[in-house]
């Protein structure tokens, strides 16, 4: 039993929301650390010390010969064997925007039951054809198996992406993630029902903000310990990030919706390890 | 600032501008306005129109047009400095009451596109009348640059709470939000400017639009 599980918050090469991501797993109750990439290649530190891994949001490596690319090699080869440690021994890795990039490139997302590291998805250019930086609504698989997203229907948070179109090789291999319940969450039409806002037709921009198939915007690995998805919920851990927040009285709940991400993985870690 | 966008034939390139921003510390950031009009909200000038229509966008813009010469008149003044900041502390606290939640400045182009701005931005449409005191003109109180004004939005039920907290500072009563889609701006009984908002926000973004119409 942890009582305080421990984070390992990524960073270095242009990782650039690792010190957010390391405040909302301390305020759901973790003990953060931001860890230099090198420090687990060069084994001066290692990933067993650690309850949950997070690979935040940024550009690392400057997004050079695609997003996520050459993180993804340098965790794929140089961290490999501590990356299916870490699996093997049930622990709950997320990726958010580039980090998610860097998970499917590392071979971790979609995945196998046991890594092997191949790739078998990417994520490529926004369908707009440029960056884009707005909010936009998410809708959950209630039956996914995604330790991450338990509860959570729907909520809102920002995308800032340029890459962000999630693609497969063919819809044989999305029905397999879509019947695993792997397609653990979407862009949605904020004007439905929460709750019955997930359809495959891709949704016009910008409801979907990237012109993924199916409207994907997270997916887990068989597990549903291993979770990435495009938008960023650490930008939504406060109600006043909400950029209507003045167009409401004051709310005096101050965390946000997007909380529930990091405390899910806590009260996972707390439970199970 | 300079800002180019897109490429090729898709270039928008904003002429260079001199921006200034102001930056300061929040007790608490919950308690903040925005400019956009929230529905049922009452309006209010914080501060005082004068004759000040000089090197306004008004004048530069009917000078261009060559429908007028000179700067305007007289240019805008700011004879006592510690009456702003009175009424700015004494707006301040309203805001960090929680009771007021929308405020803008009036700059380029007056109360008029002040008003503007805050109908494009809460797409909602408004309903004021610029007749008030001070001595300036229906020119002055619609496009003058006179320092120091804010425009304020009150949601009705704080009224009362808002007038006591405002109680000895310049404040002038300007009109109300309203349920429909237009501007209408009106000086006494008669009406001066009606503008449907969606047409604003069309002229406001329109220049930048580079999705072929989607928004």
């Amino acid at each position: 039993m942890v009582e305080t599980p421990k984070v390992a918050i990524l960073f270095g090469f242009g990782i650039n929301c690792d010190r957010e991501t390391a405040a909302v797993f301390e305020l759901a109750g973790a003990e953060s650390e931001r860890v230099h990439v090198n420090h687990f290649v060069n084994g001066e530190r290692d990933l067993s010390e650690f309850h949950i891994l997070a690979v935040p949001g940024g550009f690392s490596f400057g997004d050079h010969l695609g997003s996520g690319r050459l993180l993804g090699n340098r965790m794929r080869f140089a961290m490999r064997e501590q990356l299916a440690a870490f699996v093997a021994a049930g622990k709950p890795i997320i990726g958010i925007c580039n980090g998610f990039q860097v998970l499917v490139k590392t071979g971790l997302l979609p995945g196998r039951e046991v890594p092997d590291f191949e790739q078998r998805a990417s994520l490529t250019l926004n369908n707009s054809g440029r960056y884009e930086d707005r909010w936009v609504t998410l809708e959950f698989d209630p039956d996914s198996p995604c330790i991450w997203t338990k509860g959570i229907t729907r909520i809102e948070c920002p995308v800032r992406h340029g890459e962000g179109r999630f693609v497969m090789p063919s819809t044989t291999d999305l029905d397999a993630l879509d019947e695993n319940n792997q397609i653990v969450t979407r862009y949605v039409d904020p004007t439905t029902e929460p709750g019955e806002g997930i359809t495959d037709e891709t949704l016009p921009f910008p409801l979907c903000p990237n012109g993924s198939i199916r409207n994907i915007a997270g997916i887990c690995d068989p597990t549903g310990l291993v979770f990435g998805l495009m938008p960023h919920p650490e930008a939504a851990y406060a109600t006043f990030l909400h950029p209507h927040h003045t167009r409401s009285e004051v709310n005096e709940e101050i965390l946000a919706e997007g909380m529930q991400i990091f405390r899910n993985a806590v009260e996972y870690a707390q439970a199970n390890l | 600032m300079k800002n180019d966008y897109g490429t090729g034939e898709n270039k928008i390139s904003i002429p260079p501008t001199l921006l200034f921003s102001l930056f300061g510390n929040h007790h608490d950031v919950r308690y903040t306005t925005t400019s956009d009009l929230k529905p049922g909200e009452s309006l209010y000038l914080v501060g005082e129109s004068k004759q000040e229509l000089g090197a306004s966008e008004i004048s530069y813009m009917l000078s261009e047009s060559g429908e007028s010469d000179g700067i305007g008149g007289e240019v805008p003044r700011l004879p006592n400095p510690e009456k702003n900041l009175e009424s700015y502390k004494a707006l301040t606290k309203a805001i960090q009451s929680g009771i007021v939640r929308t405020a803008h400045d009036c700059s380029e182009g007056g109360i008029a596109v002040a008003i503007a701005e805050m109908c494009i931005g809460g797409r909602c449409g408004a309903a004021i009348d610029v007749d008030g005191p001070g001595e300036a003109d229906l020119w002055g109180r619609l496009w003058g640059e006179s320092l120091g004004r804010i425009l304020v939005g009150v949601k009705q039920e704080n009224r009362a709470e808002f007038l006591a907290a405002m109680k000895g500072q310049s404040l002038t009563y300007m009109g109300e939000v309203t349920d429909g889609d237009t501007l209408s701006v009106w000086d006494g009984d008669d009406l001066i400017i009606e503008s449907n908002v969606e047409e604003m926000v069309m002229a406001w973004k329109g220049s930048l639009d580079m999705t072929g119409g989607v928004q």
